[in-house]
């Protein structure tokens, strides 16, 4: 489509005269009034078959009886293939925005036709069955979206791919011990990973000048500016600086995934130069912002062991008999059941052993509970007055109280003393470790005077690396002629100003800090009101003329 | 033909050979399977996507671990019936026994000396807001030479429950 200027310029060399401009422009207004049209109607069939999945989602839901299981399946099935032959139909009749919809929701009924069958024979509700039903799902959808040609079933099908890798990878994870470090870092492969698949996928779709190929595009970028989001936070770049290759978190899966992600790209990308050489320097651009990630995520080390909290050990994070015993006299752990428990009356599960219970603890048999002799047990005030003689019971206003002033026990103060004497080694790592019976958290700090230059400085140069990897971004968007990458761009932008300011917000403390963040947040707000429309008004008139063109 | 329609028919073809691959997969125990009675000591959650079903824990699903069973190995528990018609845990095995009663597994955890398998049948689900008996329930499932089973139906002392639904109304 040609847009107003080209024609004024085409009128201006007189290539034509002013009666074909005339109709031209006639001509190009009426046919982008009626793509317009058509995309709302589009939209609002979607909407449409979105509303009848959600509706049969809650019918399966509801799981009535008395409709036999072979009807509930016939049923779903048969709308499955009437939902994709009526959708080809609408197509052939120029119906486009009801087929759309109607090949969205035959990709949908195939989804919930899964979950039908699953329900029938009472399949597991554990995680790795929902990845079971969404590996099923989103590979036959991502071919109907070839198949059919439909952009919502890829759309959907990228959506439910990702739902599935992040599920499939914590199912490997699932009997970790709690290993934060290892599982952010993971996090990021696997965004990195995907957005690397997505534009081998996008470079061999644009070779070939295929329409899906701003798709692949827009989830790419959607991939970088997570991990870049991520990588923008103060707080995780002293969590992920902690990150060891032997982490548990490194699964089987997670190694496959990126294998096979890292395959993907390299075919993607060698069939792109191949077929179009000048997509070489696209491929570089892209290469070149991998490294920049890379180095972002390694150049973390630099601030490793230096923010962090220098905790007491607790029995739970002890995970051996021998260590347990080690520091049962300080720690008052006991090796229970193949764990590590603080000594407590709740670890005896039957009245002989409750009763038995030796040393400071006083533990009573109580509706079918093991716990401590308090006052505050007793409901009646004749069992009140019977408690034991060293608890110093009263029954006062209805209730069972204690008229002993509170003295700490041996426990207590021990835990006291080892919390203190931790506590000094806080944001010292080596120095944490070093001391009997203190364990470290990196990045868990809330003393933010106490942060080192280092993690400062990544932070401050993350930041601006981030806000010119958006600007870059939205100059692609406009490149490449798609509005969805440059609103995309604009809104992570936006979010990203929000989240430091919040950040600011949660930092600085204090009467003034808070006035003046107040008056700069409302100022921002309002340049932003007039700011941000007017700039994307203009970035889209831009990015219009470039897809008009393409087209 | 058009193109459209042999990609149409292509992707029906390809929908229907996964979903009736997946339905004879868990209809094939049932057909072919033998019958056991399992203890049971259920709990009651909700899926979103599937809606109420009772969590079935089994007196298998936590057993002694004296053969040193790791986490996500596969273990194979033989089982012998019982005076009262229950099948309970007899043997365990890393091999599929080739004859009798037994039921395949997965070790989801191990504590010390114990550990938890999960069947594949820990869960039943039923309509919205009817009402189950959530004691002395036993469950009949039928396993395949594979190992693979399925559950059938619910007993409540011992006879097929009966289950009480609630009356519908289309607000409900």
């Amino acid at each position: 489509m040609v847009d107003e200027n080209q024609i004024k310029e085409w009128l201006k060399q007189g290539i034509i005269n002013k009666e074909q401009a005339t109709q031209m422009l006639k001509d190009s207004t009426s046919k982008k009034n009626e793509k317009e049209s058509n995309e709302f109607f589009s939209i609002i069939a979607i909407i449409g078959a979105v509303l009848i999945l959600v509706g049969i989602a809650w019918l399966i839901a509801w799981n009535w009886d008395d409709i036999p299981d072979f009807v509930k399946v016939l049923i779903l099935i048969s709308s499955t293939i009437i939902a994709f032959t009526i959708g080809v139909i609408a197509r052939e009749k120029n119906h486009e925005g009801v087929a759309r919809a109607l090949i969205l929701l035959g990709a949908g009924l195939y989804l919930l036709s899964l979950f039908l069958i699953s329900q029938i024979y009472n399949l597991a509700t554990n995680l790795q069955h929902y990845a079971w039903i969404l590996f099923l799902s989103w590979t036959v959808i991502y071919l109907t979206a070839y198949f059919l040609d439909s952009k919502e079933n890829l759309l959907f099908s990228i959506i439910l791919f990702f739902i599935w890798v992040v599920i499939q990878y914590v199912v490997g994870t699932e009997n970790l011990i709690y290993n934060e470090e290892g599982l952010i870092i993971t996090f990021i492969l696997i965004f990195l990973s995907a957005g690397s698949l997505l534009f081998g996928l996008s470079s061999l779709h644009h070779s070939i000048q295929h329409k899906f190929t701003n798709m692949y595009r827009f989830w790419t970028v959607f991939y970088f500016l997570v991990v870049f989001y991520i990588l923008s936070f103060q707080q995780i770049l002293p969590i992920i600086s902690e990150y060891t290759f032997e982490s548990g978190a490194f699964t089987g899966f997670l190694i496959f995934f990126v294998i096979l992600c890292t395959i993907g790209f390299i075919v993607g990308i060698l069939f792109a130069t191949n077929k179009n050489p000048n997509s070489l320097k696209e491929i570089l651009s892209f290469i070149g912002i991998i490294v920049v990630l890379l180095i972002m995520i390694f150049s973390t080390k630099f601030g490793a062991g230096l923010v962090g909290t220098c905790n007491p050990l607790y029995c739970y994070n002890i995970d051996n008999a021998a260590k347990c015993n080690d520091v049962k006299e300080d720690l008052f752990c006991e090796w229970k059941n193949n764990y590590c428990m603080e000594v407590s009356c709740y670890n005896y599960n039957n009245e002989i052993e409750c009763n038995n219970v030796q040393g400071d603890l006083s533990c009573e048999w109580r509706g079918n509970y093991c716990t401590e002799t308090n006052c505050y047990n007793y409901n009646n005030e004749t069992e009140c007055n019977n408690a034991l003689e060293n608890l110093s019971c009263e029954w006062r206003d209805n209730y069972c109280i204690t008229t002993k002033n509170w003295i700490a026990t041996k426990k207590e103060i021990s835990l006291q003393q080892n919390y203190e004497r931790c506590e000094l080694y806080n944001n010292q790592k080596d120095n944490c470790l070093s001391q009997e019976n203190c364990d470290w958290n990196a990045g868990q700090n809330y003393y933010k005077s106490s942060i080192p230059l280092i993690i400062w400085f990544l932070w401050i140069v993350n930041n601006i690396i981030f806000i010119g990897f958006i600007l870059l971004i939205i100059w692609y968007g406009q490149k490449v002629g798609s509005e969805n990458i440059v609103n995309l761009g604009l809104g992570v932008f936006i979010l990203d100003i929000l989240t430091r300011y919040i950040g600011f917000w949660m930092d600085l403390q204090g009467y003034l800090a808070f006035s003046l963040l107040a008056i700069i947040g409302g100022i921002l707000l309002i340049f932003g009101a007039w700011f941000v429309p007017k700039l994307r008004r203009k970035l889209l008139e831009q990015t219009q003329q470039k897809e008009d063109n393409l087209i | 033909m058009k193109k459209e329609y042999i990609r149409l028919i292509a992707i029906i073809l390809i929908i229907l050979f996964i979903l009736i691959s997946f339905i004879i997969y868990n209809q094939l125990p049932l057909l072919i399977g033998k019958k056991i009675i399992l203890a049971t000591n259920p709990v009651d959650p909700f899926d979103p996507f599937r809606g109420q079903y009772m969590n079935i824990n089994y007196e298998i699903s936590t057993l002694e671990n004296t053969q040193k069973f790791e986490i996500n190995e596969k273990v194979y528990v033989i089982l012998k019936e019982d005076e009262e018609g229950i099948f309970r845990m007899q043997d365990l095995s890393r091999n599929r026994p080739d004859e009798g009663f037994f039921i395949r597994g997965e070790v989801k955890r191990v504590y010390g000396n114990t550990m938890s398998i999960e069947y594949g049948i820990e869960q039943y689900f039923f309509e919205k807001s009817a009402k189950l008996p959530t004691i002395n329930i036993t469950i009949v499932a039928k396993v395949d030479n594979f190992g693979h089973a399925v559950l059938k139906e619910m007993l409540y002392n011992g006879k097929p429950l009966e289950i009480e639904y609630k009356e519908f109304k289309i607000t409900s």
